[in-house]
């Protein structure tokens, strides 16, 4: 009997002391990581602080200026340029009630269409299939064309500091 | 299972073995005692304290930067902390003072291998070999590998617009204290906030800075100027918009910035005689107190002579002049004369309320008191009518045009951005219809009179010139001046104030030789108004003047030409 606890003891502790001593391990273990995020956090956030001050440098106004000048054909904005809504000359009003051809009308219609026998009839035989076939014409954004002269403006930049 | 035997002895035996067990318990229980002390302080060691350490060595690392940021009113950085490398010596511990001060100062420009092997023979413990160095630096350093040299890493203060704002921001020095500018103004709260905190949110709009500064230079070069300055002021918050003094410096070069008697704020901390600039405020004055109206007039016929002074106009009419052609000829004689029907006492007690006897209220440690005469005596009033004989700061002139041209009320100026709808409170100074008239008045000057160069076409550019002569050796100097133009725009509804002063400008061909405000300060303000109106959002309008201004033109009398 009370040898059968010493030994129950014994296990107990054994398997304890693995279990405290992994524990304190994995602890370990996560502070390391808790830390070097930490220090990783830190080193982006110095990095960021160098890439904003360097954006403020790169985007001087005295540069920028000089860059314009140099690259572009604008000028500085002219009082005759500015104007509000109210200078804005209003379309004659039988012109806007002119019939006018468009091309959302057809697009429109066969969105109605497909909805209302969705709806209302009760056994259609369109597939629903059919009907967003015509529909991307209007909501698909254009494909993204990439920049192609990008590097070479790029370069030249480098001549104005 | 075995069998324990336990043995008994007797007598002499029984005791010896009994004292025996006694000691080996005691021992026992020591030893017991201290496992149980040694467990419990692994427990501990293991568990509970193990990570002060490691806290510690991370607030040292993160606590590098101890400044917070600054901004512009549109989010700009101005003012940022970065870390950089500074090599540092440990003397006990340099082996050949002689050859690793040769060797350091081989990599590192700017340090002299004889002052540096002085110092590593010295009894000191820790020297700075030099401080932020350069990565490329910091790389040769490293690969001498010499004993005893080590490195720091610190934080620096960068300032990416260099000379930009430089009088308004200012700089601090190599242990990150602000010694001028905002730096110093608000040292404290940028360290306590820290660099992670909320930046400091200046008034300050870059690009209006931008556009100052260019035409402010420019004109400062044309005209051969000792210097220039001038001020964007909102007249509705009295934020300060924009701000330049030339000649400026670069804050990331914090060489001998703070002896150079050039270098000082010329806004805010020098104090200058603005002459007929300062019109505009006996004028105010005088239309405030209801004495004179429109209709009346004064004889300008004849130079005012008051002991050994003779009072003349720069622009003699020699004849009588309405209240609106005194301001709009800007005749000293007409001005003296309307001064002197307010009187002494009621000209000092409203340029008191203007802030004028008092140094400026701003968040700056650069500010100058005012030059007040010891005495204020009739021949003082009626000097300073005409802006001699009264001293103050361009940063007090801009703030009081606001107030007589704005809305009557002398509201406080500050560099910081307040909250959109912000209306600050003020001392009301003179009534709306003053204000009105001297709207007018100052649109009359830049459509018929001194200030036709400042009319920038569609935004109705009020203002007023000013040409004083600097005072020194006992008089004053006819060729030094200070040529100044402050405007209000648009005059409806005014929404800033610009003040352009050019110090010591020269004429030139173009000018005719004249250096007049009227053919210095007024051009410029112009070109920068034209150029900082569609940034604030100034609409260009098509009024072609003010109501107040067509109404005065009955009391202007043609021009005779021969």
């Amino acid at each position: 009997m009370k040898r059968s606890i010493t030994v129950i003891t014994l296990c107990v502790l054994i398997v304890v002391s693995y279990g405290l001593y992994n524990l304190k391990y994995e602890v370990e273990d996560l502070q390391d990581h808790a830390n070097s995020l930490r220090a990783q956090m830190d080193e982006d956030r110095r990095a960021i602080k160098v890439l904003e001050a360097e954006w403020a440098y790169l985007s001087r106004p005295d540069r920028l200026q000089k860059l314009s000048a140099k690259f572009l054909v604008l000028q500085p904005t002219i009082a005759r340029q500015v104007g509000g809504v109210a200078d804005l000359r209003l379309k004659p009003m039988d012109e806007i009630l002119a019939p006018q051809p468009t091309i959302d009308t057809t697009g429109a219609a066969a969105q109605q269409a497909a909805q209302q026998p969705a709806a209302a009839t009760p056994a259609p035989a369109i597939p629903f299939s059919g009907t967003p076939a015509e529909v991307p014409a209007i909501t698909a954004p254009a494909p993204l064309v990439p920049v192609a002269n990008a590097p070479t403006a790029a370069a030249s930049l480098e001549d104005v500091q | 299972m075995r069998h324990i035997t336990t043995i008994e002895f007797d007598g002499v035996g029984k005791r010896a073995v009994d004292n025996a067990r006694g000691r080996v318990r005691v021992a026992m229980a020591v030893f017991a005692l201290a496992f149980i002390a040694i467990s419990l302080r692994l427990v501990d060691l293991g568990l509970l304290s193990g990570e002060a350490t490691d806290k510690r060595a991370l607030a040292v690392a993160m606590d590098v930067a101890p400044r917070a940021d600054i901004v512009d009113r549109n989010g700009v950085l101005l003012a940022t902390d970065l870390t950089a490398v500074s090599v540092y010596a440990q003397i006990p511990k340099v082996l050949n003072p002689h050859d690793s001060a040769l060797r350091l100062a081989s990599v590192l420009p700017g340090v002299s291998a004889d002052v540096l092997e002085r110092k590593f023979s010295s009894d000191a413990k820790f020297i700075w070999v030099k401080r932020k160095v350069t990565p490329a630096e910091y790389d040769a350093v490293n690969r001498l590998g010499l004993p005893g040299v080590g490195f720091q890493r610190e934080v620096e203060r960068v300032y990416p617009h260099g000379n930009l704002a430089a009088h308004m921001i200012g700089y601090t020095n190599v242990d990150g204290r602000g010694l001028a500018g905002v730096e110093r103004y608000f040292d404290e709260k940028m360290r306590k906030e820290g660099p992670r905190g909320e930046p400091l949110h200046l008034a300050l709009d870059i690009r209006v800075q931008h556009a100052l500064r260019d035409e402010i230079a420019a004109s400062v070069e044309e005209f051969s100027a000792l210097g220039g300055g001038g001020l964007v002021l909102d007249i509705r918050t009295g934020e300060i918009i924009a701000m330049v003094s030339l000649p400026d410096f670069n804050p990331n070069e914090p060489g001998n910035i703070a002896n150079n008697p050039e270098l000082i704020n010329r806004m805010s901390h020098a104090v200058f005689e603005w002459g007929s600039t300062f019109k505009a405020f006996t004028m105010a004055m005088v239309l405030d107190a209801g004495k004179v109206g429109f209709r009346d007039s004064y004889d300008a016929t004849n130079p005012i002579r008051v002991s050994r002074f003779t009072i003349n106009d720069d622009h003699p009419k020699h004849r009588w002049l309405s209240v609106p052609e005194v301001f709009m000829y800007s005749s000293n004689i007409g001005t003296v004369k309307m001064a002197l029907d307010v009187g002494t006492e009621g000209q000092k007690t409203f340029l008191r309320k203007l802030g004028f006897l008092d140094r400026p209220h701003v968040e700056l440690k650069e500010t100058g008191a005012p030059l007040v005469p010891a005495q204020w005596k009739e021949i003082n009033t009626m000097t300073i009518s005409f802006g001699h004989g009264l001293s103050i700061t361009g940063l007090q002139l801009a703030a009081a045009y606001a107030a007589v041209a704005g809305d009557g009320v002398l509201h406080p100026v500050t560099v910081l951005k307040m909250p959109p709808g912000y209306r600050p409170s003020g001392e009301r100074v003179v009534s709306q219809e003053t204000a009105l008239k001297m709207q007018g008045l100052l649109r009359l000057v830049v459509e018929k009179g001194t200030g036709r160069q400042a009319d920038a076409p569609h935004y109705l550019v009020g203002g007023k010139t000013g040409t004083a002569e600097k005072a020194g050796g006992g008089g004053y100097r006819k060729k030094a001046l200070v040529s100044s133009f402050a405007a209000i725009f648009p005059v409806i509804n005014p929404r800033y104030v610009t003040v352009v002063m050019l110090d010591e400008p020269k004429g030139t061909k173009k000018t005719y030789g004249y250096a007049t405000a009227g053919w210095t300060a007024a051009p410029t303000t112009k070109r920068v108004i034209e150029r900082i109106a569609p940034m604030l959002g100034v609409p260009p309008s098509n009024n072609p003047t003010h109501p107040v201004t067509h109404e005065i033109m009955q009391f202007i009398q043609p021009e005779v030409r021969s």
